[in-house]
């Protein structure tokens, strides 16, 4: 079972870095969370601590149902549903992503457990999603996309504590609020929420 | 003796294939919300066609009195060198490679028929479809070599014995799996890299080489794209999926392997009708896009294998 | 030398060359009136004489003797048509860098006389324990460029589409499918026999050159009007193919993995020969086409078919040799280089060479893509449909003698295919020594068979219970289109244009409209290693000899001073240093 929630965060890790409508890195960032919350109730049936189904907690409430929720009213306000030019092309940001998938695994395969190298792969595309995109939304999607690499590194993990990813999801969470009023505002402002334009601040 | 089971389990593929085909568009006139024909409609559409007469360009050649007949020929043939439901593993057909070209003969005889008979629409769709399958190559040689890598045979009756013992599939095969999903779309002229329904400019690239031939060349040019389809989809199903498969000769495995094939195969047809009832086609320079997508999932998956 | 290679190369140079030989009787009626005929014979036999000549020496300095003996024969072949400036033009490119190979070799050959202190072929092999590391490491490089310049890698390969269309077809189909490969017998002469132990890094080396020749080829090869033209640069993506199978058995043998080392020379060795039959097959398909047309550009030709039917089917069957259709033998030597690379993925433990050959491995599958998409263009725009100008309509008819020259090479094409496994399983035998026959299962010739028998059933089938058959024959229906004329017919650059919208940095396209009393489209595309590299060196070099020019004052008695002053400096460095 946690084979196949694992390689569903793979492969939506992967398809994420390619995407252009906002409405698919949502549902992509939705699936993700859920198969990461997935993997904690699997975790924890297997050892029993409790830490692992506050957890799975967590993570359902803020990144499966809240979260997705403020993309989509901040989405829906300022209309702004596609992303049309990209700073990496189409094909080259997924074989960008693929390649860099492979020497994160040829790198780390000293370590037994493959939530760790999961982990680091989502950091990386986060990473890719980020910087080459000009929307503030997916940046921000991006930044989401790390945090759950982070997530992943503290799962596999043996002893874990649970204020870390308290005060990680708890800053996560506010950094979405922040950024969905902030992108309303910016909007409303300049018209636009295009990075390229925010030079225009300078003078 | 096993020859013989051989040849009547690939008989019997070659006689399912328009009933596999009828039950797609039933299930997608089911979806889309009206009464769709019978399932046995294909085959008396084939018969219909064989019966009338044909109309040949007068810009035609060669090509277009070989071709159906080599297609044909060259899809039975793969037809009788892969397993469906009973496998005891030889070495002396069934290597990898040669399916595959052999597939590929069909894809260069049409287009070849494409420019034959000197239309825009032939060119138009010989271009179009010689420009996927470029990209769809790597893709092909990457599957191969993770499947050479797990079982270390290029035979496929070895592969498919093998990998019926697995019980737990691990993270590289489900990735592997999804690779080889969109390689059946993109090879297979299906959605949504084409539509096979419409006969518009804008959406034809296999509709679109076999434009100018009617009757009964365009009968076996249609059974040989039907049968390239279940073929693929019953390589899909025994390298990646196979368990269940019989491995000797008595009566009740043979049975139980022969039920579980056609559930699988009905499972893969709803699917395929899902999502060419959901998805538009994508537009010609967003294909490789999802080619590279789908190349970069099977190079993660023979990483990981690797590592 | 009486070693299985050589005698390998002498059977490969007789089976290509003498269907070409037939071809050329009927094929120098064309020149009869210009040029002269006795010049060509005399200089074709020269040609395959120095080339058996150079494939059958022993020892390095009747190598070299025939080597030039070669290269200035197939010089003077090259520019037959001598009446034409730019034959001349690109026959000058040719000498110079086939003599830049030339002087490549006889330094790698000295040194090696050197090193060893002796001649003979047999002599340097039993002796080549002795040398040193960087001794070899010099040697390898030397060899790497002087026969890479002859056969045609990247970068040193701009001679190839320039020479092989301006020299007559007969002369393009011996140049290309026989000279290359004479180049690749010096290099696994080199690589192979005289030296033992190379680094992993050589073979990497080689691999690399050979891929990147290979995906650059195919890439030019794609976007040319000229039949000459894309065929060039399709034998340079084959002979890049070769070069990297080859590079892949360095890289094994070093490792110690002796038998599946011996199995991808015996890949590369039979790739060879399949390039040789059906590339010259081609080759003389489009002398063909030019003795019929008088014209080369693609934008000209079209439905040569109903007018040259003999030779359509010939050229159609070398089309799909090179495009790797069951049962040809371009299939059988695909199939064996690819499962060599997935085996030696999954034999080598160490991860850095790995991945450098997945990388190797999906570029070379991406080639074969783009082969079957160039070898489609070749024949069904030239040969299918309806003719695009006016001088595709009169057509003269071919003497038989070129039609037997084919109709010879198609049938090796279909033989060497079908029994494809007899031939690899003999190759291994004499290279790896051993006595084990049945490396490759005979499953291609079972596969042909099954595949030939079916096709028999339903053609039988097909007569015998359909039997109602109302043929008509009419106008193309296109839709129910009814004014069709020659040109809605897909034009070459427009067959392939969905490549050169994503490629068109690479082959740097451009296109210019200008509207005047209609419109007028053009678009060019030009080999960027020659555009970048080559005219930079030459703008170097004639700087340079500007600069030099002063010292010619024009007196006869200035001349003769330099003549004793060199002189005299070459006898005191050979007193000193030798």
């Amino acid at each position: 079972m946690i084979e196949i929630l694992v390689s569903l965060i793979l492969i939506s890790g992967i398809g994420m870095s390619g995407f252009r409508r906002v409405n698919l890195l949502n549902r992509g960032f939705e699936l993700q969370s859920l198969a990461i919350a997935l993997v904690c109730l699997e975790k924890g049936n297997a050892t029993g601590e409790y830490h692992y189904y506050i957890l799975f907690f967590l993570t359902l409430i803020t990144k499966v149902i809240f979260i997705p929720f403020i993309i989509n009213r901040s989405i829906k306000d300022t209309k702004k549903t596609r992303e049309t030019d990209l700073i990496l092309s189409g094909h080259w940001s997924y074989i960008l992503s693929g390649i860099s998938v492979a020497l994160c695994f040829v790198f780390l395969r000293g370590f037994s457990d493959y939530l760790f190298k999961v982990g680091c792969i989502l950091i990386i595309t986060g990473t890719i999603l980020m910087m080459g995109r000009k929307k503030a939304i997916t940046q921000m999607i991006g930044l989401l996309t790390m945090e759950n690499g982070i997530v992943l590194f503290e799962i596999s993990m043996v002893k874990m504590g649970s204020i870390i990813e308290f005060g990680i999801v708890f800053e996560m969470l506010i950094l979405a609020l922040v950024m969905g009023v902030m992108v309303f505002r910016i909007n409303k402002t300049f018209d636009t929420i295009n990075t390229d334009y925010l030079s225009n601040l300078k003078e | 003796m096993k020859y013989f089971i051989y040849s009547i389990q690939s008989l019997t593929l070659l006689m399912l294939t328009p009933l596999f085909i009828g039950i797609i568009k039933n299930f997608k006139a089911a979806i889309r919300g009206y009464k769709g024909f019978s399932v046995f409609q294909p085959y008396f559409d084939l018969k219909k066609l064989c019966g009338k007469g044909r109309v040949i360009s007068k810009s035609s050649s060669f090509i277009t009195a070989i071709t159906p007949i080599l297609c044909l020929s060259a899809c039975v043939t793969v037809t009788f060198l892969i397993p469906v439901f009973f496998n005891d593993g030889n070495s002396y057909f069934g290597n990898l490679f040669i399916i595959i070209f052999l597939l590929g003969i069909v894809k260069f005889l049409s287009s070849l028929l494409g420019l034959d008979s000197a239309s825009t629409f032939g060119g138009m769709g010989s271009s179009r479809e010689l420009f996927i399958s470029m990209f769809a190559e790597p893709i092909m040689f990457i599957l191969v070599a993770f499947l050479y890598m797990e079982t270390k045979t290029f035979n496929i009756f070895s592969i498919t014995l093998i990998n019926a013992a697995i019980l737990k599939y691990n993270i590289a095969h489900i990735i592997a799996a999804i690779g080889f999903a969109v390689l059946i779309m993109a090879e297979n002229a299906r959605m949504p890299v084409d539509n096979p329904e419409t006969h518009l400019e804008l959406t034809m690239i296999h509709e679109g080489m076999i434009l100018d031939i009617s009757g009964r060349d365009l009968a076996l040019m249609e059974l040989a794209s039907y049968i390239k389809l279940i073929v693929f989809i019953t390589m899909f199903i025994n390298c990646f999926f196979p368990l269940g498969i019989a491995s000797s000769l008595n009566i009740v495995s043979i049975c139980v392997s022969f039920i579980s094939y056609i559930l699988k195969v009905l499972g893969i047809l709803v699917v395929i009708s899902i999502i060419e009832s959901n998805m538009a086609k994508f537009r010609l320079f967003r294909i490789p896009e999802l080619l590279s997508a789908a190349f970069s999932l099977s190079l993660v998956a023979i990483v990981i294998n690797y590592f | 030398m009486h070693d299985f290679l050589s005698l390998y190369f002498v059977a490969l140079i007789i089976i290509a060359a003498v269907p070409v030989f037939i071809y050329s009787l009927g094929y120098l009626e064309e020149y009869k009136k210009n040029y002269s005929i006795k010049y060509f014979w005399v200089m074709m036999i020269l040609f395959l004489m120095s080339m058996i000549g150079v494939v059958l020496s022993d020892n390095s300095i009747s190598f070299i003797v025939f080597w030039e003996l070669m290269s200035t024969s197939s010089f003077f072949l090259v520019i037959y048509e001598y009446k034409k400036s730019e034959n001349i033009k690109a026959g000058i490119m040719y000498f110079i860098m086939t003599h830049i190979s030339g002087l490549l070799v006889m330094i790698m050959f000295i040194l090696i006389t050197k090193y060893t202190g002796t001649y003979d072929f047999n002599t340097i092999t039993s002796l080549s324990k002795q040398l040193t590391y960087f001794q070899k490491w010099i040697i390898l490089t030397l060899a790497l460029f002087g026969f890479g310049a002859k056969a045609g890698l990247v970068p040193l390969h701009a001679w190839l589409p320039k020479a092989h269309p301006s020299a007559p077809s007969n002369v393009s189909a011996l140049m290309s499918g026989i000279m290359l490969k004479i180049a690749v017998y010096g290099f696994i002469r080199t690589a192979f026999i005289f030296i033992d132990n190379i680094s992993v890094y050589y073979g990497v080396i080689i691999m690399v050159a050979g891929t990147v020749t290979a995906i650059f080829s195919i890439t030019n090869a794609l976007f040319q009007n000229d039949i000459k033209k894309l065929l060039a640069y399709s034998s340079a993506e084959n002979i890049g193919l070769i070069f990297s199978t080859l590079g892949l058995s360095l890289i094994l043998r070093s490792f110690n993995f002796d038998g599946l080392s011996a199995l991808t020379l015996t890949a590369a060795l039979f790739h060879a020969l399949n390039h040789a039959v059906f590339k010259s097959l081609l080759f003389m398909g489009a002398g063909s086409v030019l003795f019929a047309i008088s014209t080369k550009n693609m934008n000209e030709l079209g439905g040569l078919y109903k007018k040259m039917r003999f030779t359509g089917i010939c050229v159609f069957v070398g089309t799909a040799a090179i495009a790797a259709i069951p049962p040809l033998n371009g299939f059988a030597g695909e199939v064996l280089i690819l499962s060599n690379f997935i085996q030696a993925l999954a034999n080598l433990k160490s991860p850095g060479i790995s991945i450098i050959i997945i990388f190797c491995g999906i570029t070379l599958a991406l080639t074969s893509g783009g082969v079957i998409w160039a070898s489609v263009k070749t024949f069904g725009i030239t040969f299918l449909g309806e003719p695009r100008s006016i001088k595709a309509v009169k057509v003269k008819s071919i003497p038989v003698s070129m039609n037997v020259g084919m109709a010879i090479l198609a049938v090796y094409t279909v033989i060497l295919g079908m029994l494809s496994p007899f031939v690899i399983n003999y190759i291994y035998k004499w290279i790896s020594k051993t006595s084990y026959i049945n490396i490759v299962g005979y499953e291609i010739t079972i596969a042909s068979a099954i595949l030939i028998l079916i096709t028999l059933l339903i053609y039988v089938f097909i007569k015998t219970l359909l039997k109602e058959d109302k043929v008509v024959v009419n106008e193309t229906w296109g839709c129910g289109f009814n004014n069709s004329k020659p040109y809605i017919q897909y034009s070459p650059e427009g067959f392939v244009q969905p490549g050169l919208r994503l490629m068109s940095n690479i082959v740097s396209y451009k296109k210019e409209v200008k509207v005047k009393e209609t419109v007028y489209i053009r678009g060019r595309i030009r080999d960027i290693i020659e555009l970048n590299i080559y005219s930079r060196i030459i703008k170097f070099v004639d700087f340079v000899a500007s600069k030099i020019i002063k010292i010619h004052y024009g007196k006869i008695q200035i001349y003769v001073s330099y003549i004793f002053i060199s002189l005299i400096i070459s006898i005191i460095l050979v007193l000193k240093f030798v």
